[in-house]
């Protein structure tokens, strides 16, 4: 009885509005038709709120939320999984708002409603996000507090003023709990991967991917050195290596994992902390070479690094490198052998132009220079390459001679394994933009690079990047500085004209590079480090869940005091405080005065009841009055309290 | 099953805290030590939905799900705190409950003196009755440094006659959030009179110019006719208007006045035959008729007698004794 009347116009105009609030971010990734049920669902539940009507019958809700499951499978062509869980969630809270009867429904309404809101963080963990969040969890507070006014209907104010205050006061327990909560490692349990398309790095490479890429101006990953920036040039960011040469393109093959980097270093360690955006995929970046391996990270022969889960988060990870290496000098024949197929059916002009050019300079070395020779002589680099057909290779060398990285290094291994000469593709990331205020590195897709490794006898693995011959500058100064303003469109570099903007840029950066530091990159390590900045070197959980409960406690009771001091005057007016004294005297001596009686029919009683104490007491009510309801003055209360006083010492 | 448990559990608790003191002297404040406080069903439930959202935030390592989570649950844990507030330090003074006839609904009425932030969808009802319904009432906030005072009142359906209490009374809040339910218990002994029934049956009032309780019929010749007027259910047929019935006017009912200065007494004695709430109901009538009437009425009741006389104030002596008869203890 009592809950029907909680479902007014008004809760039910904030519900809809906060569930359409945490639904709008989804809307983008749901199909057409689970957003005009949703938004039919709801108007249709205003309209039942609005004219008093009934709800609609069980078996067309039924009928309704079944047609709704068989259009989500005919869609998704499953019934579990994310994209198809956050889509059946949607669709039906908005189907259980429709039917909602009592307040209770709307109560668990609200609290899916925060299950919603948590999904969006599937998609993006941005500051933006964040914000919007705080905004979600407002609106829904404030709708709460709408069902719990009964018979009364508060006002707007009545609604967003108290719901802020409540998570004001919520906030200091929040930090605690999020930054002593035990962190785990891993997930509860695994779940099927559904990966999403992210720019990036894609684990193969044909003519135009990494062109394409570096259109992109998205954050690769942010590094923090532990001494200066190396020089740009040293700057080669590993990520997959491609040693499978098939068709058009090169792609990457399973190579084992080793236990520890087996190179000779020929020069200092470089210590330096990547925190890296999501890709979706296993690699991670490192210098060449890495020497020392994260933890839940390994290495493989080709000295690429891999995660043990796909890098779905913002990850961070210290990690250290060579820059001065000899890699692969015991590299075995059989091993070798891999990076010397190719497909010998098409390019068959690549494939003869090795075979003479190998006649012509039998020692590779000077093969290498003579070949990077021909590239500086004879080839532009641009990052709008003319398209290429089958024999891509050939058109390229022979013909267009325009091309971006991704030719170079590809027409180069190519022609290395024609001529006999081991050699692979390696992507990445080259250079980077250092930002002057937190002195990071900051890399982007932008930076996307494929350069190749040739094996040479005594020298072992050695680093050829043709970029280089054709294009020195995009290795020495960066890729904005090699393609000119039309390379890289709304870079920082761009900015370059407007200083103050190009500060604003950094300014925004360093914000960022905080958020993702502190709080969407905040795991186990960060946990650790941040009780290791205070001297605790190395923290369990058991010591964690003590301070847990120690600082929700103390944010809980400051707070608490705060809340109950805010809100409850325990002091009485001194007028107050005196008449109730002078009431307390009388009472001990047998007279009590009833609550609602006023000052001068307790004085008749007086008069009637206890003639001795009359004239004293005439004069202390008398001060009474004239204290308590005339104008102030100070006076009136001085004279007031003297008298109780001088009644009492009688 | 669980909320029988519940409360009983209540009803426990509220035992306890009254081993001692019934009534109690107002006025009440509702200090710390009264205010009991626990998770609401919908607050189990919550903490439900955060165990969820703490679960999906670790699977998916989602930062900001962690936040979110502990948003909540900080929200909740504070909302405790204000749920508590809503009742705290409110002085509560038994009000007035006004007379009723039974079978119609009292108002009990409450004093709440607040000394503080304004309280909202603070509720009473009866603690010693399971599935009481309860009624809410908002309380204004202090002015300056006055304490308000604002009236919360709950109606109470009276189905027997004489001094009715509403026996101990459970003050409670879910306010803001519903995730805690707050409440406390008083008992001020308040009471409600309730009046019997009146009885439309008794039919006109017993006038009779000899009045000395012999009858409650008037004797003809004794009276003069005044007036006609509508037949109600009751009359007795020797009042009717047999004439005017047969010059279809209808059924009228002769009324008629003394002139003489003879007093109206209502006597319980003379209702023979009749049971001793049947007689209260139908006296209760006549009080009532007589005090429409503007006429001077006596009341006799066995070992009581209220001298005629007419007004407010002698109308609800006569009623009280009426309500009161054969209870008083």
């Amino acid at each position: 009885m009592l809950n029907q009347t909680a479902l007014t116009l008004a809760n039910v105009t904030w519900l809809l509005s906060a569930m359409a609030f945490v639904i709008a971010p989804h809307v983008e990734r749901l199909p057409w038709w689970v957003t005009s049920v949703c938004v039919m669902a709801g108007a249709w539940r205003w309209w039942i709120a609005r004219n008093g009507l009934r709800t609609p019958a069980w078996w067309l809700m039924g009928a309704i939320a079944l047609a709704i499951m068989i259009g989500a499978f005919a869609e998704y062509r499953r019934l579990f999984g994310r994209e198809v869980g956050v889509t059946l969630l949607i669709v039906m809270l908005c189907l259980k708002m429709l039917e909602m009867k009592m307040k209770r429904d709307a109560m668990v309404v609200i609290f899916l409603g925060f299950f919603l809101a948590l999904t969006n963080f599937l998609y993006s963990q941005t500051m933006a996000m964040g914000a919007y969040m705080f905004i979600s969890v407002w609106i829904f507070i404030a709708t709460l507090i709408g069902f719990n006014r009964i018979n009364t209907e508060p006002t707007i104010r009545e609604r967003l003023v108290p719901s802020a205050w409540l998570m004001l006061q919520a906030i200091p327990m929040m930090l605690v709990l999020f930054f002593l909560f035990p962190r785990l490692t891993g997930p509860l349990w695994s779940m099927p991967q559904e990966a999403q398309a992210r720019t990036g790095l894609s684990g193969s490479m044909s003519p135009g991917d990494i062109s394409k890429l570096s259109q992109s101006d998205a954050l690769a990953f942010r590094v923090e050195f532990d001494g200066p920036v190396p020089n740009n040039n040293d700057l080669y960011w590993r990520g997959p290596v491609l040693g499978t040469q098939l068709g058009r393109g090169w792609q990457m093959f399973d190579t084992p994992p080793i236990l520890a980097a087996d190179y000779v270093a020929e020069g200092p360690l470089t210590n330096y902390r990547v925190t890296l955006q999501p890709h979706n995929k296993h690699w991670l970046f490192a210098l060449d070479m890495p020497a020392s391996v994260p933890a839940d990270v390994f290495m493989l022969q080709d000295y690429q690094l891999r995660s043990q889960r796909p890098v779905d988060n913002v990850r961070a990870y210290d990690v250290a490198s060579h820059l001065q290496y000899r890699a692969g000098t015991l590299t075995s024949n059989l091993e070798l052998q891999r990076y010397l197929t190719f497909n010998r059916r098409i390019n068959p002009r690549t494939i003869a132009y090795a075979g003479t050019m190998r006649e012509k300079y039998p020692d590779p070395k000077v093969l290498i220079e003579e070949l990077m020779r021909v590239y500086n002589r004879e080839f532009t680099y641009t990052f709008e390459p003319p398209k290429l057909g089958e024999n891509s290779v050939d058109e390229f060398l022979f013909e267009t001679k325009l091309g971006f990285c991704e030719h170079y290094a590809g027409s180069f291994a190519l022609i290395m394994r024609a001529a006999g000469i081991p050699a692979r593709v390696v992507t990445g990331y080259q250079g980077g933009e250092v930002n002057p205020i937190t002195r990071q590195l900051i890399v982007r897709q932008a930076e996307a690079h494929a350069w190749t490794e040739v094996w040479l006898e005594d020298l072992g693995w050695l680093r050829v990047d043709p970029t280089f011959a054709v294009s020195p500058l995009r290795i020495n100064r960066g890729i904005s500085a090699a393609l000119g303003p039309v390379g890289v469109f709304n870079t920082i570099a761009e900015a370059d004209v407007f200083g103050l903007l190009k500060q604003a840029v950094f300014a925004w950066d360093a914000i960022n590079t905080e958020w993702n530091r502190w709080v969407v990159g905040f795991n186990q390590d960060r946990q650790q480090s941040l009780f290791a900045g205070f001297g605790i070197p190395k923290v369990d959980w058991q010591t964690l869940v003590i301070w847990l409960i120690v600082g929700v406690f103390t944010a809980g009771g400051l707070v608490g005091m705060l809340v109950l001091a805010q809100g409850l005057r325990h002091r009485k007016p001194p007028v107050v405080a005196a008449y109730d004294r002078f009431c307390k005297q009388l009472a001990r001596s047998g007279l009590t005065r009833q609550p609602d009686e006023g000052p001068l029919d307790f004085l008749s009683r007086i008069h009637e009841q206890r003639a001795d104490a009359y004239p004293q007491a005439k004069a202390v009510i008398e001060a009474y009055i004239v204290a308590r309801y005339a104008p102030p003055s100070a006076t009136a209360l001085e004279i007031f309290i003297k008298s109780v006083r001088s009644f009492r010492k009688r | 099953m669980l909320s029988r448990l519940g409360f009983t559990f209540r009803q426990r608790i509220s035992d306890w805290i009254f081993r001692a003191r019934i009534p109690e002297s107002p006025p009440v404040v509702l200090t710390q030590r009264r205010i009991f406080i626990l998770p609401s069903r919908t607050g189990l439930f919550f903490a439900f939905v955060l165990f969820l959202l703490l679960v999906a935030s670790i699977n998916y390592s989602l930062s900001l799900g962690y936040m979110l989570t502990f948003l909540l649950a900080g929200i909740g844990g504070i909302s405790m705190l204000h749920t508590f507030r809503n009742l705290a330090q409110l002085s509560i003074a038994p009000g007035k409950v006004d007379p009723v006839f039974c079978g119609d609904i009292a108002e009990f009425h409450l004093v709440l003196h607040n000394s503080g932030v304004g309280r909202f969808s603070v509720g009473l009802k009866r603690a010693q009755l399971q599935n009481a319904v309860p009624s809410f009432g908002d309380i204004a906030p202090h002015k300056g440094n006055n304490a308000t005072s604002t009236n919360l009142v709950l109606p109470m359906a009276m189905d027997r006659r004489g001094t009715v209490g509403c026996g101990r009374l459970e003050i409670f809040t879910e306010y803001p959030v519903g995730l805690f339910h707050a409440w406390s218990y008083v008992d001020f002994g308040l009471t409600g009179l309730v009046y019997p029934k009146p009885d439309a049956g008794a039919g006109a009032l017993p006038i009779s110019a000899s009045g000395h309780g012999e009858g409650n019929m008037p004797i003809a010749g004794d009276e003069e006719f005044q007036s006609l007027r509508a037949y109600r259910p009751g009359d007795t047929l020797r009042q009717i208007a047999w004439k005017a019935l047969a010059r279809e006017q209808g059924l009228l009912v002769k009324e008629f006045g003394t002139t003489t200065s003879a007093d109206l007494w209502l006597d319980y004695a003379a209702l023979e035959g009749l049971g001793v709430e049947q007689r209260l109901s139908r006296l209760t009538w006549w009080v009532l008729e007589a005090q429409r009437a503007m006429l001077p009425y006596g009341l006799k009741l066995p070992g009581l007698s209220i001298q005629p006389s007419m007004g407010p104030t002698h109308r609800d002596e006569c009623l009280r004794a009426l309500a009161l008869h054969g209870l008083t203890s």
